[in-house]
């Protein structure tokens, strides 16, 4: 998990210039239901791996973060929500899973990523199978929170 | 100098175009995929590609290119282990950014491959 912390604070240093901080990983225990819920803010990049491990990963954040983080990327202030927004959320979850699985390949452990995708919509839920596990860790940029969160299909 | 910037995200070539036009480039063409960039070639002096598009995918693209032209190609994306960048190499890609970077590496590596 701290592999794809590293590599967010890395992304959004490097590729939208902002100062970003963790808050710690924590593991989170879900519901007795069927379903994992995430209870999501604005707007969600998700992105899923498989191969040797199968699992998601999404970062999720309030609209004013989408908008500073992709606004940085392009150099340019942005004020709403468009087709550049959600295809540079896309964007930074693809770096993000990109760098970790480099960073895992390192440790041994080989996956496939799929494409990304981005959910857009105050306070959606994304959910995954009751087998799974999560791991979150919250960061904080500017004032404004947002998370990761590590889904992992137990075997 | 002509470059040819070839990615499926939209954003991600408006960064390198900015990072280019910020260096002086000016004269860009556009690609969302392999395909689209063995059409729009031409007479571009120099390739920057990203791996895993859809239709036509960088390594693929790079092949096909390969069998017309020694243009330098420059890989731009998420795939930085060891195996990747070898593949990439034996390929044909002539040099590596692995993201996140810096916009300043691409013009730096424009003048090392100019140069060379």
């Amino acid at each position: 998990m701290q592999d794809f912390v590293d590599v967010t604070v890395d992304v959004l240093v490097t590729m939208a210039g902002m100062d970003v901080v963790s808050r710690g990983v924590r593991e989170i225990n879900g519901n007795s239901g069927a379903l994992e819920v995430t209870a999501c803010m604005d707007i969600t990049g998700l992105l899923g791996f498989s191969g040797g491990r199968k699992g998601a990963l999404l970062m999720t954040m309030p609209e004013e973060i989408a908008l500073k983080a992709v606004g940085g990327m392009l150099g340019m202030e942005l004020t709403e929500v468009d087709e550049d927004v959600c295809d540079g959320v896309g964007e930074l979850i693809n770096v993000i899973a990109g760098g970790a699985k480099t960073k895992l390949q390192k440790k041994g452990f080989d996956f496939e990523l799929s494409i990304p995708n981005t959910v857009i919509g105050k306070k959606h839920q994304i959910t995954a199978p009751a087998s799974t596990s999560r791991m979150r860790c919250d960061f904080e940029a500017d004032g404004e929170g947002f998370f990761i969160e590590v889904y992992m299909k137990e075997d | 100098m002509k470059v040819l910037v070839v990615d499926d995200s939209a954003v991600m070539r408006k960064i390198v175009i900015k990072a280019l036009n910020e260096g002086g480039h000016t004269q860009i063409v556009e690609a969302g995929n392999g395909k689209d960039a063995l059409d729009k070639l031409g007479n571009v002096d120099i390739v920057f590609t990203d791996w895993n598009m859809p239709v036509m995918d960088g390594l693929t693209f790079v092949k096909e290119l390969r069998k017309s032209s020694k243009i330098p190609v420059v890989m731009i994306t998420t795939e930085g282990g060891q195996k990747e960048v070898l593949e990439a190499m034996k390929s044909g890609v002539t040099d590596y950014i692995v993201k996140p970077f810096k916009p300043n590496i691409l013009l730096n590596k424009i003048e090392g491959l100019v140069k060379t």
